[in-house]
């Protein structure tokens, strides 16, 4: 059975400590100078050096005075590392929460030291003591024999009584900076003889957010699974992430507004081992830089967001400027929230890609009632089955030039693109061209409204079901479709649907709406 | 399938197999991933590797009485896994192996522990005995605390491929339609898909769970009322079961609308017309609110809100088609 990398490379100096300078100098300097407190509090997330500098901490005062390379030192740092040191006690205050383990302690604590200086009192996951415990607790941490120092480490410092705390020397300990981290992996992969490429490192230590213990674990599962280098792709496979080009399949989605682009994607990339959560993440995580590109003043200086999952390369960079010049924050704020909700409703989820569907169709459509303001940006993309513009034959249809009726300068459509406002502005004349051809079909379209234009397909809203089910028969549908295809030269299709109001009120059979009736209520629509 | 008799998680096998060739295996292991797919298997496969050295022993593991192996589960399905089952367990792994140079312990559901419970197992999940071995297994690292999720080396069990199920259920003589519509079904949940094509109630009860779905669109109120306070009284599973169906089918309406979606893009293969004509009716913004609304009214009932009320109001959310 192999011994855990984090456990054999665990510090022995308070100089091995990656990324927690601050806390590691004043201890250094306590113990030189000797003004040693008598409890300390270690207080950090997971994986970030508590329970390590506590054990070193032990050390380093029982040594204190001694030429570290003596023997006598020597002997006494090994006991400490292996856990045979009979005066620095290690205690798991998780499996010892009650108040008979802390009387055990009190009692102890007034012996002498067996063979060292001090005896030092580790009590690791401290914020687990009950209440009881704490308060036995705190007359011996507040006057302890002079030869006792406790150090209590934790990750919870809320749960941890004021009485406590105020007793206590307190340090924070900080999520380690990922390149501390990537470093640290780094020397790890020397000593170990493991090859791994930068970018792998990286993105383990981007991963690890910010706990060094999370980071060194990844490495040693991938060192002891993959046969030769790892790899950025073997990163990936073991974290379930996805590559670079699901995400820019599923921005680009989102730009064109395509519901199908966006589950084809998501498809794929799972299919491939991807993890529904990793992508979700992921893109809360590139949204999030498009923002910062975007609110930013400067965006060429914008730091934070440069560090993504796979680091952005100038490519990369300028990929995302273009992106972000496509999207609109108010876009953009909607999308982070719905995939961060998506993230969340994983979480009791049985089938994680659902959420992660749902979040990117949230994004593509636009949100009720927002449909009848136009916004600054185009509201939809060309259609992506468009023809290549070809100006060829009479070139766009007479109504470009003809400004609608009430609405003032007219926007022109760009050969081969429609857009929402275009067909709104234009919708009279569309349906002047059709009553041409096809009387019936004309008629019927004068029952509908143009509602959306996404991805070549113009979704119409019907006022009653006589439209939306005729405009379906082939004959009507086809002189509809040609039109459209010859007033906005382009390859069109059409959806209809029925306006929501019309569906519900159903007044002949409605029972709430018949006993208003009955009672004298009017109907208002 | 490879050579530890698992469908799908190749990478996770090739891991786990070559870290013991190498003699490199770590000691505190965690399977995450939905239910169903095959995370309590997997570890008993792993305990097989480990302790399985000749065939009695690999009986005794697959029965789960080998001495060295402790599998720990919550006394009844989705209760809280005690503490003091916890305690038991930690005691058990400070002793030597009974027969063979391992002892494995497999916490199976580990979110269900209890927070204190999760607290008193980090030190041993840490720092072990030298013969142990510890697999926990949760649904994701979420349901965890973050300081278990870190002394263990985490394995993230996906959805197999549908492919990879497809094949399974093909390789177990069922035909090929058949073995298709499961696979997609299942969503990659080899466990499902097994369970599935042993008893033909799932296929049926869904079938039926659609057929309601349809004509409840064109019915009116009153039906619908009806058709709630008939639901509303069903088992809760049942009900749960029923708008996860409904969800899935709406979602492979928005799926199909839009552009032209492939058939393999679709999960309820066989209601492909259906699906065509609802994609055609409804606008994708209407689709897209009935998906939020289904999914809304799963997180209701998992909140104990009156199953009547959530129910009768996504009733009336439903779209009123005229009927064909």
């Amino acid at each position: 059975m192999a011994e855990a990398l984090y456990r054999k490379w665990r510090p022995k100096t308070f100089d091995e400590v990656v990324g927690q300078e601050h806390v590691t100098t004043t201890l250094k300097n306590q113990i030189a100078t000797g003004r040693i407190g008598h409890a300390y509090l270690f207080v950090g997330s997971r994986g970030c050096g508590k329970t390590t500098s506590a054990r070193i901490f032990a050390k380093e005062v029982n040594i204190a005075g001694l030429d570290p390379d003596s023997p006598r030192a020597k002997q006494i740092a090994e006991a400490i590392a292996e856990g045979r040191a009979l005066d620095v006690i290690e205690i798991d205050a998780a499996s010892h929460t009650g108040v008979d383990d802390i009387r055990e302690i009190r009692e102890r604590v007034g012996f002498q030291p067996g063979e060292l200086r001090y005896k030092v009192y580790i009590i690791d996951e401290v914020h687990m003591l009950s209440t009881a415990a704490f308060n036995a607790l705190l007359k011996t941490l507040e006057e302890p024999p002079p030869h006792v120092i406790f150090i209590l480490a934790t990750t919870d410092p809320q749960k941890i009584p004021a009485t406590v705390l105020s007793r206590c020397q307190r340090f924070n300990f900080r999520r380690v900076p990922i390149d501390k981290i990537v470093a640290r992996l780094r020397q790890l992969c020397e000593a170990e003889g493991i090859e791994a490429d930068d970018h792998a490192l990286r993105l383990i230590a981007r991963h690890a957010a910010g706990s060094l213990r999370d980071a060194v674990s990844l490495l040693d599962q991938l060192a002891s699974s993959s046969s030769m280098r790892i790899s950025a792709a073997d990163v990936r496979e073991a974290l379930g992430a996805t590559d670079a080009a699901t995400v820019r399949a599923l921005v680009e989605g989102l730009i064109a507004r395509d519901p199908g682009a966006g589950f084809d994607a998501i498809q794929s990339a799972l299919d491939q081992g991807a993890d529904a959560r990793q992508i979700a993440r992921q893109m809360v995580e590139h949204l999030r830089a498009l923002i910062q590109l975007k609110v930013s003043r400067a965006p060429q200086q914008a730091p934070a967001p440069m560090d993504g999952i796979d680091g952005w390369s100038e490519a990369e960079r300028v990929e995302l400027a273009a992106q972000a010049e496509k999207l609109s924050v108010a876009q953009l704020k909607r999308a982070v929230r719905a995939f961060s909700e998506a993230i969340n409703e994983m979480r009791n989820a049985t089938d994680a890609q659902l959420p992660l569907e749902m979040a990117y169709l949230d994004c593509v459509v636009e949100p009720e009632g927002m449909s009848a303001t136009p916004s600054p940006q185009p509201r939809v993309a060309q259609a992506s089955r468009a023809v290549p513009q070809v100006p060829t034959g009479p070139g766009p249809a007479p109504a470009a030039t003809q400004p609608a009726p009430g609405a003032t300068p007219a926007p022109t459509a760009p050969a081969g693109e429609l857009t929402y406002e275009v067909l709104k502005a234009q919708w009279q004349q569309f349906i002047r061209e059709v009553n041409a051809v096809n009387k019936p079909a004309a008629a019927l379209l004068r029952s509908c409204d143009p509602y959306a234009v996404t991805g070549g397909v113009v979704h119409l809203h019907a006022h009653h079901d006589i439209p939306l089910i005729r405009l379906q028969e082939p004959k009507n549908k086809t002189s509809v479709i040609a039109t459209l295809n010859r007033m906005f030269n382009g390859q069109f299709d059409i959806r209809i649907s029925l306006q929501q109001r019309q569906v519900d009120l159903d007044a002949e059979e409605d029972p709430v709406l018949k006993a208003a009736k009955r009672m004298g209520g009017m109907v208002r629509r | 399938m490879n050579d530890w008799d698992i469908i799908g998680h190749d990478w996770a096998v090739r891991r786990l197999r070559r870290a013991i060739e190498q003699g490199q295996l770590a000691q505190s292991h965690l399977f995450v991933g939905p239910p169903s797919i095959g995370k309590a298997t997997l570890a008993l496969a792993l305990a097989r590797a480990l302790l399985g050295h000749n065939d009695r022993a690999r009986a005794l593991v697959n029965q789960r009485r080998h001495p060295d192996l402790l599998w720990v589960e919550p006394a009844d399905a989705g209760e809280a896994l005690k503490v003091e089952q916890i305690r038991e367990l930690l005691h058990a792994l400070t002793l030597a192996p009974v027969e063979s140079r391992h002892r494995i312990a497999i916490v199976n559901d580990a979110h269900l522990i209890t927070e204190s419970g999760q607290n008193a197992i980090l030190k041993t999940l840490e720092e072990p005995n030298p013969s142990v071995v510890i697999v926990l297994t949760a649904p994701n690292t979420d349901t965890l605390l973050p300081t278990i999720v870190s002394r263990c080396q985490l394995l993230n069990l996906r959805p197999a491929p549908v492919r990879a199920v497809e094949e399974a259920l093909l390789a177990r003589g069922v035909a090929g339609e058949r073995a298709a519509l499961i696979a997609r079904l299942s969503r990659g949940r080899i466990g499902w898909a097994l369970r599935a094509i042993e008893d033909d109630a799932t296929l049926e009860a869904r079938a039926e769970r659609l057929r309601d779905l349809r004509d409840l669109l064109t019915a009116g109120r009153t039906q619908r009322f009806a058709y709630a306070e008939k639901l509303a009284r069903a088992e809760p599973s049942h009900v749960v079961q029923t708008l996860e169906d409904w969800l899935l089918l709406w979602r492979d309406v928005a799926r199909a609308t839009g552009r032209e979606a492939s058939p393999e893009a679709l999960v309820n293969a066989d209601q492909r017309d259906w699906i065509a004509q609802l994609a055609n009716a409804l606008s994708v913004a209407q689709v897209a609110a009935l998906l939020r609304a289904i999914s809304q009214t799963l997180q209701y009932l998992d909140r104990n809100v009156n199953p009547r009320l959530a129910l009768d109001v996504l009733l009336l959310k439903l779209p009123r088609l005229p009927a064909s």
